[in-house]
């Protein structure tokens, strides 16, 4: 490039259909970028493998249907914990996005960082854009062959690692990898490893960031938590404006030009293929590449940076960001007491749980002088640690007696099932009562809980 | 790597995920108060045995549903094109 000619760096054609090949950028938020995805990648390949009080410290063992999350281990019946983390993960993305914009599409989403990995394998092995461009048009050769070649390998041997990994978050790891190594692999485990593989390969290689302008939700929904308070990335066109080229020699405002010198750079760098000089698009995914591409030519052009950058409308506007707004306010409350609800129950979760099921098959049975019986299936699970002992009891209507072996013992980690009848003296028993079924450790744990069900008699008149 | 679309690969796409992830969460919720056993114990069949089989029966079954549902949703929502094709419209 001569010190005369017009722009600092011309590459290719912008084409808005066809083929995106996002050219690659250095800047501040490429390198947080990189190191974002660096660490959830760490995190997600690596966490199956970490151990804790001698076993898998991260398992969802769906074989076994019991769940372990460091020295936590919950059961089905523990669904409201996950129901209440599913609610605070999505109203935690509300909050964020409210604040930040899309920071979870630009840096944590799956679909983002997966992608992220791809290209940089495939920058390995095809380089740049226009490297990359011009190995697409050539024909058939022995260089182009083994790049593609590479290429593909590398994906599919990450691709393959994703879904390994993935299913070791489902069923223990150790035992996978060592039926895996001895080809003795189970029908279910093979299936899924492959399937997961061949998703992360489809999504992180091929459809890219058309996941996020077609298939994705999300990204159709983030705008109803947008206001003129959130932080987008934008351009700033009354800096910019009029934008046109020019020699880097001229004086900053020459001609009545703005600070745009129209290189394209932000959009040849956009991994969406969009122009954010025309504003925010639902397409923008908010991965700040435009900002750092910007940023590079106005520190050639020796202007300000910040052409494009972080910002809110009011600041754009000339106002004053508030962070502290209605929404914002709704949104931490709600947060706050979904975590003090998800806190309170994780700490008063019951080590035991008692379900009780009553005879659907007869709704009451005489049995002459000893009064009317009803029948029970009666579940416990002992999800603690340690072995316990309990007692039975039922209460609730006069007389009320249970009429089977109301001492067991329990194993840790343990289900026992066991039927019980109750009866009640005939003076006593009509309709339908309630009663409570109680179950208390006798081993001085001190747990006791309670269960109630329904005791059935004739219908007196 | 990645090229723009044709509607109707986006109407694809988007109704394989978006039943992918609606069959994830119902049968997140599905079997957390279900056991697989129980299903494919129910079937009875000889072939189909252990809990993993239930638990990929009971999601490829909510899948389909709800793929099955979206895909009629957007055939009976498409409108029908009034009248002649406009000239000079290349879609």
């Amino acid at each position: 490039m001569t010190e005369t000619s017009v722009p600092v760096e011309s590459v290719g054609l912008y084409r808005s259909e066809g083929k995106i090949y996002p050219r690659e950028i250095r800047g501040r938020f490429a390198t947080l970028r990189k190191l974002a995805m660096l660490v959830l990648l760490s995190l997600f390949y690596f966490g199956p493998f970490l151990t804790w009080n001698g076993r898998q410290a991260v398992l969802f063992d769906l074989p076994a249907r019991k769940f372990y999350i460091f020295s936590l281990t919950l059961w089905p019946q523990d669904f409201l914990f996950l129901a209440l983390l599913l609610i605070i993960a999505a109203v935690c993305l509300f909050y964020f996005t409210a604040l930040g914009g899309r920071l979870w599409c630009g840096y944590a989403c799956p679909q983002t960082v997966w992608t992220e990995a791809f290209t940089w394998i495939e920058q390995r092995f095809e380089g740049s854009r226009n490297q990359q461009m011009k190995l697409d048009k050539a024909p058939w050769s022995f260089n182009k062959l083994w790049r593609k070649a590479g290429k593909q390998t590398a994906w599919i041997v990450l691709s393959l690692i994703t879904g390994f990994c993935f299913v070791g978050y489902f069923t223990p790891v150790q035992e996978l990898a060592q039926n895996i190594a001895t080809l003795n692999v189970g029908g279910w485990a093979f299936f899924w490893i492959i399937f997961y593989g061949f998703a992360t390969y489809g999504n992180a290689g091929f459809m890219r960031e058309q996941v996020c302008k077609y298939m994705c939700p999300y990204a159709r929904f983030q705008s109803a938590m947008f206001d003129k308070d959130t932080m987008i990335i934008t351009y700033d066109p009354a800096r910019g404006e009029p934008r046109g080229s020019r020699s880097r020699k001229a004086e900053r405002g020459a001609g009545g030009k703005g600070d745009c010198i129209d290189c394209t750079l932000c959009v040849q760098v956009c991994p969406t293929g969009i122009d954010i000089r025309e504003g925010l698009q639902y397409e923008c995914i908010a991965c700040a590449a435009c900002i750092d591409a910007c940023d590079g030519v106005m520190d050639k052009m020796n202007y300000p940076r910040g052409l494009i950058r972080y910002s809110t409308e009011h600041a754009m506007s000339g106002g004053v960001t508030r962070i502290w707004r209605p929404r914002i306010i709704f949104y931490t409350l709600v947060l706050a007491a979904l975590l003090g609800s998800f806190a309170y129950a994780l700490i008063n979760k019951p080590p035991v749980i008692l379900d009780v099921l009553r005879d659907r098959n007869a709704l009451y049975r005489d049995i002459g002088r000893a009064g009317i019986e009803n029948t029970y299936a009666l579940r416990i699970i002992n999800k603690g640690q340690q072995a316990h002992s309990y007692a039975i009891s039922v209460a609730g209507i006069p007389g009320i007696k249970l009429t089977t072996p109301s001492e067991i013992s329990m194993d840790a980690e343990s289900l026992y099932e066991l039927p019980a009848a109750v009866t009640v003296p005939h003076e006593h028993a009509s309709g339908g009562q309630i009663i409570t079924f109680t179950l208390r450790s006798t081993d001085g744990s001190n747990i006791t809980i309670t269960e109630e069900s329904r005791f059935r008699g004739p219908v007196k008149r | 790597m990645t090229s723009e679309w044709p509607r109707d690969t986006q109407k694809r796409a988007l109704l394989v995920w978006l039943s992918f992830l609606n069959a994830t969460v119902m049968s997140l919720v599905f079997f957390a108060f279900v056991d697989p056993l129980l299903i494919v114990d129910e079937m009875n069949i000889t072939a189909l045995q252990g809990r993993e089989m239930g638990y990929a029966l009971v999601f490829f079954f909510f899948w389909a549903g709800s793929a099955s549902s979206a895909w009629l949703c957007l055939r009976l929502a498409r409108r029908k094109r009034q009248g002649p094709k406009p000239v000079g419209n290349s879609q």
